[in-house]
């Protein structure tokens, strides 16, 4: 007990030396920890911003500067030939796409999180039985690969007559392929591109919610639809606008089932893919200098739309993910 | 001014005494849609209070039902259905015929053949389905832990973080697999310009001479340098990850970390006593993400050939390269969430 004391105690002189050494000790590690993450993160920002950085400055650039020694980021001179080449109806067609794609994203996006958010809710907040299987198979459409279930789908589509309805009315099956219902149609039924993420991700949140809010709603005269609606939405608001940008993103980014359902409609990812066979026939002579400027506007043109909504919305998008938890 | 605790209680009591009236009276209201069973047991009390609870949670149980039938139809419709007939088509041969301008598809059962030629006579299958693999077992923790250790830095204050977020978050918004083949495309002109050869976006030979000098294994140097060499493709695909993460760590309650100061805990121990147990359900979830997302992914070499094989007409070949790929992936997925689940921290 003596020996303890002993060796705490110290003079004022030394206890004020060994705080102050103590103080810069700390006080150099954090500066060097902040140095070592600035560094990193600086590092890995330029990483990630690399190709569109690379994307802009080569689609912004004349053919003659690309192979110039001197331009290595910024061109001597701007212009918008590549944009012009690559946006002709022969190439991307661009307008004509960029209408389809946000036709076709914009609604799907909105029905699908709609969608999903009732299954969301459902699978939170009612017991019934089959709510586990419900859950496994949620979990499990998740698991199984696109490409499994996309030629039966096409095959689906291509003579579409559930239940026989269609033959009744108009005496044949339809042909649904090359219309938006072939992305329409899942997003409605809840079973679109990556829903069981998006019910995955209702069912955390109103899982989440505290049960007095739907008690006290019952009390208070609400039926379970108004509850839903009039109390469980507008709690949900950061959510839903989580959803709907990732399932935007997401519509936006595929070009398989485009790909497959679309032959004469393009979406802009689809037209992207198409854009190097479509480039040979405005150009025949094939110059890789010039291929390579129009092949960068291209795809600076297919992500430019995604990347200003996410500028714009970044803020409430980041907060919202933080706030609502995706994993609850 | 020193009575008011107990003024509260008291209207707390009172606020109590209204639910239950108002209970009450719902209950008085529901009553007549439970006319018969209510005359029949009218001078026992008791179960007419049970009774009319029932009809609650039934009603519970089929508006719960209502929530998802669009959902159930879609999910037997769009698929259920397709699944179980890529099933079909994976075990028939499939033969195309024009009778009269008229095509028909001509099914043959032909059992397990096109399983057991994929193993027995294809030559680029298994060897692309172990280097999948392979890739797998590698890049699936390094995205983890790079993810773990991303949100972790991202979670600090410093100045910029925002936009140091959003870019890291980039990867979400530009995931389509198009534009970054063509992002990487540029290594070409890349290879022009410096009049070396280029395998990737950022790799390296430095590393390779360095570690050959340290006399390493050639099999764990190719590992190494494969990984650094596709530092590229691993930040890029761990845009989700650090999401997860990252709502992960918001969970947290400040609370613990300053007790934990309070105790003398250095940042290490706070990092593995606390952090870490309570991060560990979202890193199973990211495990399991992880692993769809990169089996999943348009670039993985299986999957090229599943779907070249599907565009040449070959879909009986496909549906069974598809449906072994999906089986073993589900396999691992299943042994791998069995083995992290018993280390994972659950809070309730």
């Amino acid at each position: 007990m003596s020996t303890l004391l002993e060796k705490v105690v110290l003079t004022p002189e030394e206890e004020r030396k060994k705080y102050r050494n103590q103080k810069i000790a700390t006080k150099f590690a954090s500066i060097g920890y902040k140095i070592f993450r600035f560094a990193l993160l600086f590092g890995l920002c330029f990483v990630l911003l690399y190709p569109l950085l690379y994307m802009i400055s080569m689609s912004f650039r004349p053919l003659d500067q690309i192979y110039d020694p001197a331009v290595i980021w910024i061109p001597k001179s701007l212009t918008l030939q590549n944009f012009k080449d690559v946006m002709d109806p022969l190439a991307m067609d661009y307008w004509n796409s960029l209408k389809t794609s946000l036709l076709v994203n914009v609604v799907s996006s909105l029905m699908q999180v709609l969608a999903t958010c009732f299954v969301g809710y459902g699978l939170a907040r009612f017991k019934f039985r089959g709510k586990g299987l419900m859950f496994a198979l949620v979990v499990f459409s998740a698991i199984v690969p696109p490409q499994l279930t996309i030629i039966p789908m096409y095959l689906q589509y291509k003579s579409f007559d559930p239940l026989g309805i269609f033959t009744l009315i108009t005496g044949a099956p339809i042909n649904l392929l090359d219309s938006v219902w072939t992305f329409f149609l899942p997003a409605i039924l809840g079973v679109g591109l990556n829903a069981s993420l998006f019910i995955f991700i209702f069912r955390q949140f109103f899982a989440g919610l505290p049960k007095e809010l739907e008690d006290s709603a019952a009390i208070d005269g609400c039926g379970f639809f108004k509850t839903f609606i009039r109390i469980m939405i507008p709690n949900a608001g950061s959510v839903f606008l989580t959803a709907i940008i990732l399932s935007i993103v997401w519509y936006w980014n595929d070009y398989n089932l485009g790909m497959m359902f679309f032959t004469n409609h393009k979406t802009v990812m689809t037209a992207l893919v198409e854009l190097e066979a479509g480039l040979f026939k405005i150009d025949s002579s094939f110059d890789p200098y010039r291929h390579y400027t129009r092949m960068q506007a291209g795809s600076l043109l297919a992500i430019a739309p995604v990347v200003l909504m996410y500028i714009v919305l970044q803020k409430y998008f980041i907060s919202g993910v933080e706030r609502s938890g995706i994993v609850g | 001014m020193s009575n008011t605790p107990d003024d509260i209680r008291e209207v707390a009591v009172e606020t109590e005494v209204a639910e239950v009236t108002e209970v009450a009276e719902v209950a008085t209201v529901a009553e007549p849609v439970e006319e018969k069973p209510a005359k029949k047991a009218k001078k026992v009390k008791e179960p007419k209070m049970r009774k009319e609870l029932i009809p609650y949670e039934r009603k519970k149980r089929i508006v719960g039902w209502a929530f998802m039938i669009h959902w159930i139809i879609g999910m037997l419709a769009i698929f259920l259905y397709p699944l179980f007939q890529s099933l079909y088509y994976s075990i028939m041969k499939m033969t195309f015929e024009t009778v009269e301008g008229v095509s028909t598809t001509i099914f043959q059962p032909v059992g397990l053949k096109h399983y057991f030629d994929l193993f027995i006579s294809n030559a680029t299958f298994l060897p692309q389905l172990t280097t999948t693999l392979k890739n797998m077992i590698y890049q699936v923790p390094v995205i983890v832990i790079f993810s773990l250790f991303m949100a972790i830095m991202l979670n600090q204050k410093f100045l910029g973080r925002l936009i140091v977020r959003a870019t890291f978050f980039l990867p979400v918004i530009v995931a389509s697999g198009v534009v970054i083949s063509i992002m990487q495309g540029d290594q070409l002109q890349q290879a022009l310009r410096s009049q070396s050869s280029v395998n990737t976006l950022f790799s390296t030979t430095f590393m390779d001479t360095l570690l050959r000098e340290a006399n390493m294994g050639s099999e764990l140097i190719n590992i190494v340098t494969g990984t650094v060499d596709s530092m590229f493709n691993l930040i890029w695909k761990s845009g989700i990850q650090i999401l997860i993460f990252l709502a992960g760590l918001q969970t947290i309650s400040t609370s613990m970390y300053e007790a934990a100061k309070m105790e003398g805990a250095t940042a290490w121990e706070i990092f593995w006593k606390i952090t870490f147990p309570m991060i560990s359900p979202m890193t199973i979830l990211n495990l399991v993400y992880t692993i769809i997302d990169t089996f999943r992914d348009y670039s993985n070499p299986i999957i090229k050939m599943i779907s070249d094989a599907s565009s040449n007409l070959q879909i009986e070949q496909s549906m069974a390269m598809s449906w072994t790929y999906f089986l073993m992936v589900g396999a691992i997925i299943a042994i791998v969430y069995a083995i992290i689940n018993k280390f994972v921290f659950y809070q309730v």
